[in-house]
């Protein structure tokens, strides 16, 4: 609700702007409570079947999640990630302005998840994207990981060296 | 972004990530994708996977409910965190909970509660919030009516602060229109108006301030310096209409007509977007030919009036009808469901032309921005449910095909010898359990002797039934048979006192034994239940499937009706808005036509 200063000028439409510069309004519809316990039992839902799908599709003792995260202080800038498991391309990502932004900021992707059998797996990522100075810069790691009979995480780091001035990739699993 | 939120990661520092899933959130978080960062949240919670016990990322979901129009349940996690004592909630994480909970009253209208849980952020907040803290105790002391405090919130704000110049202009607002410090009022409008402006936010806000205090000076027949005022207001901003129509009376008032005239002539002719100020210039310009005595010119300057208010009649005429079509619903959502979030900028260069000419003051009001942002989100909850209800066909598959997997696998383990074998085993175990116990109980030496020992006993008692046949008398026998008896003696008097250890290393042996063949029955047992829960949990699996589908059925229906009652309320929305817009322009075409008739009549008699 725009709240107008008591200023009786005769100039109608001089008036209709002035207006504080910040406003509260209320929202206490019925139709407003509706759209709200919809957007709750969405969620709750949407929790439920993500949950349904992690239990039936990958169950702990084959799951196995990859994560991408950034901490490089912009000494590179992340265009696409490619990720293989045992020499076979499982995702492919090609990341958007916001997406490396949210990166950027401390926010953690989840890149792919999926089924691993017990046992040692070779873990190759390669990383797409500009370096220092602008350069076209694409760089691989890699990781022998053994699935055990609990999920996996792995979380595919870019990090900076700035003593070096160059970015590094590591993979790191998380027990 | 409605609300900002607390959390942790900063972009000047490096982060150590603690949590992935609190990690996934932000991500999520930081694309102004709200719902798909509360669901990984959610997830994790329900998964228990948030192992650094932290309690960012309960906070992190009490601001992120908010952020999403969750006020309600927001305000119940903020409220668990700040009073459950077993959770020992850090000073930091309290303060930041506090904020977030004053945040969300302030949201709600629910101002003294507001003040109250803003008031109680005890720690010092990061620099950004702590200054919109003083920011919304200073607007909720306005609108509660506490002018000492709101004077006390504005002084605590630092002067660089982009809130200081919000705060500083609300309470200006708020002392003229309350009359309880005009000339303070005045002050501070006057402070903002002789500002260096650096930014946008601050431009404006000057703008603003020029305005207001220009239509203060109209008001007080001061109009030298409401001129003065009028011209401090910047080109090419949203209060440059105004300006400009408000310069025109200044000059109006003091009878300078024809400088009147420039300014109203300067909006008249930029007719690019269109406002009720530039309708007021075209009126007005003829009227100060009136008054300068210059008839013929007034007349063709109400003709000029009246070709343009017949013109955009027609224009807002159809833009009336364009308003009531399906395709004016369409251009409010570009690009499909399926996008989390749709910047506004996006829809209005998506909008027809004439949406961005005649609504723009619309367009760019809160009203509009946060109805349309929550029908992207009602539309993203149907995009949602279409996803699950295309995907649950495709989980009863895979549900069906491990059944039959599952059952195919049963029949060939439950036919599998193994299974024998283990049965055995145990029949065996007992057995060895049975005859330990009666050795025991018996004290039974004997039974304990090694192989070797064996034969050599086996060796006396063959010397012993030799010797009968040979007979007692014979010396050497008798000496062989004191030799047995020596031999023997000692083999006996050897299998009792060994006979304690014997037994312990026996039951050492058979306790491994026993071991081995509990963890395989234990094997066997879980197989079993694995076998004889296989059933229940497809079932289950089953169950919870059937069930999602008819909530996402019911949810459907419910998400559609959303959708209709926000595009609705937008069209409503605009269509009222242009109602009201078309209403002025009619105002001011009867006004200019019966001014022109006046005129006619006048020009007669003169004839």
């Amino acid at each position: 609700m725009k709240k107008l200063i008591c200023l009786l000028l005769p100039f109608a439409a001089l008036l209709s702007g002035w207006v504080q510069a910040e406003e509260s309004e209320k929202q206490g519809s019925v139709i407003a409570s509706n759209i709200e316990d919809l957007k709750n039992q969405v969620l709750e839902l949407n929790r439920d079947l993500f949950v349904l799908e992690e239990e039936l599709l990958f169950s702990a003792n084959t799951q196995v999640s990859v994560f991408v995260s950034i901490d490089a202080d912009r000494l590179f800038k992340l265009d696409s990630v490619q990720l293989k498991i045992d020499d076979k391309v499982i995702s492919s990502y090609l990341y958007t302005d916001r997406e490396v932004e949210a990166l950027h900021k401390g926010g953690i992707q989840r890149l792919y998840i999926g089924n691993l059998t017990s046992g040692e797996h070779e873990l190759v990522a390669f990383f797409i994207g500009k370096g220092p100075g602008g350069r076209d810069y694409k760089r691989a790691t890699s990781k022998i990981i053994n699935k055990s009979d609990q999920a996996k995480f792995v979380e595919l780091k870019i990090v900076g060296d700035t003593t070096k001035e160059q970015p590094g990739f590591k993979v790191k699993v998380w027990e | 972004m409605l609300v900002s939120l607390c959390v942790s990661a900063n972009d000047n520092k490096t982060h150590e990530v603690k949590d992935l899933d609190y990690g996934v959130s932000l991500y999520n978080f930081y694309q102004d994708k709200y719902f798909s960062a509360i669901t990984s949240l959610l997830v994790a919670e329900h998964y228990q996977r948030m192992r650094s016990g932290s309690l960012y990322p309960e906070l992190m979901l009490g601001g992120l409910y908010l952020a999403y129009g969750l006020n309600d349940k927001s305000a119940a996690k903020l409220n668990n965190l700040i009073e459950n004592k077993e959770l020992q909630i850090t000073a930091d994480v309290q303060a930041d909970a506090w904020y977030l909970l004053g945040k969300n009253y302030y949201l709600n209208g629910k101002n003294q509660q507001a003040i109250d849980a803003l008031e109680n952020v005890k720690t010092e907040l990061s620099k950004e919030y702590q200054e919109e803290r003083f920011y919304l105790l200073n607007i909720l002391s306005v609108y509660t009516d506490n002018e000492q405090a709101a004077i006390k919130y504005l002084d605590l704000l630092a002067d660089n602060s982009v809130w200081k110049g919000y705060a500083r202009f609300n309470t200006a607002s708020y002392l003229v229109r309350s009359k309880k410090d005009i000339e303070l009022g005045y002050q501070l409008l006057e402070e903002i108006s002789s500002q260096q402006a650096t930014g946008y936010e601050q431009q404006t806000l000057k703008n603003r301030a020029n305005l207001a205090m220009g239509l203060v000076s109209l008001q007080d027949s001061d109009s030298d310096s409401a001129a003065s005022f009028f011209k401090g207001i910047s080109l090419q901003s949203f209060e440059t209409n105004k300006g400009l129509l408000g310069l025109g009376w200044s000059y109006y008032r003091n009878d300078n007509y024809a400088e009147a005239i420039k300014p109203w002539m300067s909006l008249a002719t930029n007719q690019k977007d269109s406002d009720l100020e530039i309708q007021e210039a075209l009126i007005s310009i003829p009227f100060a030919f009136e008054k300068m005595h210059q008839k013929e010119h007034a007349l063709y300057q109400y003709d000029l009036a009246l070709d343009s208010y017949k013109f955009q009649l027609d224009e807002t005429r159809y833009l009336m009808d364009f308003l009531k079509t399906d395709d004016f619903i369409e251009q409010l959502s570009p690009g499909g469901m399926g996008r989390e979030f749709v910047p506004v900028k996006h829809i209005v260069e998506n909008f027809n032309p004439l949406i961005n000419r005649y609504m723009l003051k619309l367009i760019v009001s809160k009203n509009f921005h946060r109805a349309v942002e929550e029908y992207h989100q009602a539309r993203y909850l149907r995009y949602q449910l279409d996803n699950w209800q295309n995907g649950l066909p495709a989980m009863k598959m895979i549900l069906d095909e491990k059944r039959k997997t599952h059952d195919q696998k049963l029949a060939r383990i439950v036919s599998d010898d193994s299974l024998k074998k283990v049965a055995d085993l145990k029949r065996q175990r007992n057995g060895f359990y049975r005859k330990i116990v009666m050795i025991e109980d018996e004290s039974n030496a004997l039974a304990l002797m090694t192989n070797h020992e064996k034969e050599l006993m086996e060796l006396i008692e063959n010397v012993e039934n030799k010797s009968k046949i040979l007979g007692s008398l014979d010396e050497e026998v008798a000496l062989l048979m004191d030799k047995k008896r020596v031999i023997s003696g000692l083999l006996k008097w050897r299998l009792e006192t060994e006979f304690p250890e014997r037994l312990w290393l026996v039951k050492k042996e058979f306790a491994m034994l026993d071991k081995a063949i509990k963890e395989m029955g234990r094997s066997v047992e879980s197989l079993k239940a694995t076998w004889s829960s296989a059933p229940e949990d497809f079932s289950s699996f089953d169950k919870r499937i059937r069930h999602k589908a008819e909530k996402i059925k019911v949810l459907t229906s419910q998400a559609e009706n959303s959708i209709a009652y926000y595009e609705n309320k937008l069209r409503n929305m605009f269509v009222n808005n242009l109602k009201e817009y078309r209403n002025q322009l009619k105002l001011y075409h009867d006004r200019a036509l019966y001014a022109k008739a006046r005129l006619y009549d006048s020009l007669m008699a003169r004839e």
